[in-house]
């Protein structure tokens, strides 16, 4: 009898904004971690947003996490909407080798 | 003759190969003492010890003047021959160690490692000529080294030219910038004055913090021209010796979401290419109609275009192996 297919993550682009399914369990956030808005939204750096509403979003220790609990569209002036599945995702931004060392400068 | 009434003896220590390193010492004495005052004393990393031990091991049984030490002692797991000392037989033991470590240091098969120990082998009979036929293998084996390594830098060199030709309609199309982009110049044999030149060029196009970083890294790094990418492509100049600096594109894709191209800026000499400066990613976002550019790590000089695209998105790693096994939804 075969093993059942190991579920693929899910990643979401839309411009250079990126969610990243990751696993943790929703209890660790309630107890760990900030709850900081029930919206997302970042600013491009054309001016335009990303925009995600009826979501949680938090502060954790590795960084911005946002809770979907239904489809819920991921929405920018330029892009077409993206829907993203309910899940536990964490919110990245593209990375550049030449900014892989130095620090933010305050 | 002096070294031979100061040290007396050679100890060779043959340990458990790969667990602890191998050691060679001139010793007054021949017994296990000399461990604890030695003369002198050098120990071969643990990593290239087996290799040590086995190349060893073929001349040991095969140079007469090995074959029979003038006295053997067990201490903490490591056997020692000891040999009286001789000029030529210490120069002897050290070549064969130089050369268990060079030919280590050489991605050969374990047949080709062989092969040019057993040639070695065949052609020495005693001590001097042992050391003579090492010498001049080595040297023979370097001089290829460096042809094979020349003509590697002139393929790579006409791979990048073929590409950047096999590019040029995309090129064209979307980055016609990158045939005459404005150059801005920070250079300076201080590295204050550069970051104050850079910051005040980045700063027109990126946020403070942003600039800052980016002007941090490129006035510590060695490369003559940085590029970036905002509305329009510029370069910024860090160093003098701009002449050699080509800028190539190794690959491209096309998709209906977006462009992307892989740059590669090496400095050129001699019709190869001497040093790649940087390699990064150029694209363009169909959508928003927006130009980015992100370096990406040296390691994936050959990779293609979307691999170092994926690198951006932190989906592959430093050598472009996937991380994880995800699906990939985007617009």
């Amino acid at each position: 009898m075969s093993s059942p297919e190991p579920v693929k993550k899910k990643v979401y682009r839309q411009g250079d904004v990126i969610l990243e399914q990751v696993d943790i369990p929703r209890h660790d956030l309630e107890y760990y971690a900030k709850l900081e808005s029930n919206k997302l939204e970042i600013r491009s750096e054309n001016g335009h947003s990303h925009i995600m509403q009826n979501i949680k979003l938090y502060r954790y220790y590795i960084g911005q996490v946002i809770v979907v609990e239904e489809p819920t569209p991921l929405v920018h002036e330029q892009h077409p909407t993206l829907i993203i599945e309910p899940g536990v995702y964490r919110i990245r931004f593209v990375r550049d080798w030449l900014l892989r060392e130095s620090r933010p400068y305050d | 003759m002096e070294n031979q009434t100061k040290y007396g003896y050679i100890h060779v220590g043959i340990g458990l190969p790969g667990v602890r390193s191998y050691t060679l010492a001139l010793c007054k004495t021949f017994t296990s003492t000399c461990l604890r005052d030695y003369s002198i004393r050098s120990n071969v990393d643990v990593y290239v010890a087996k290799v040590v031990d086995d190349v060893f091991e073929k001349f040991r049984w095969n140079v007469e003047e090995l074959k029979e030490p003038f006295h053997t002692y067990k201490s903490r797991d490591r056997v020692y021959l000891v040999y009286r000392y001789s000029d030529n037989l210490y120069k002897l033991i050290k070549s064969i160690f130089d050369l268990a470590i060079f030919i280590n240091s050489y991605k050969w098969t374990q047949k080709n490692k062989w092969n040019i120990v057993n040639g070695i082998l065949a052609e020495c009979n005693d001590v001097e000529s042992c050391i003579n036929v090492i010498d001049k293998r080595v040297k023979e084996i370097r001089e290829y080294l460096k042809k094979l390594r020349k003509a590697g830098k002139k393929a790579f060199l006409s791979r990048l030219i073929r590409n950047t030709i096999r590019c040029r309609s995309i090129i064209d199309k979307y980055f016609s910038d990158l045939y005459n982009y404005p150059i801005f110049d920070a250079y300076s044999v201080l590295y204050d004055t550069c970051m104050d030149k850079a910051v005040n060029i980045l700063t027109k196009f990126f946020d403070q913090n942003t600039a800052r970083r980016y002007s941090d890294r490129i006035c510590r790094g060695n490369s003559s021209i940085y590029l970036f990418a905002r509305d329009s492509i510029f370069g910024i100049k860090t160093s003098n010796t701009d002449e050699y600096f080509r800028l190539f594109c190794d690959s491209c894709v096309e998709t209906d979401k977006y462009v992307t191209v892989k740059l590669v800026g090496a400095k050129v000499f001699d019709d190869e290419v001497d040093r790649i400066d940087w390699i990064a990613v150029l694209g363009l976002d169909k959508y928003s109609n927006q130009i980015f550019l992100h370096y990406v790590p040296k390691t994936l000089v050959f990779r293609d275009a979307e691999v170092c695209r994926r690198w951006i998105m932190g989906l592959v790693d430093e050598y472009g192996r996937t991380i994880e096994d995800i699906e990939l939804i985007e617009v």
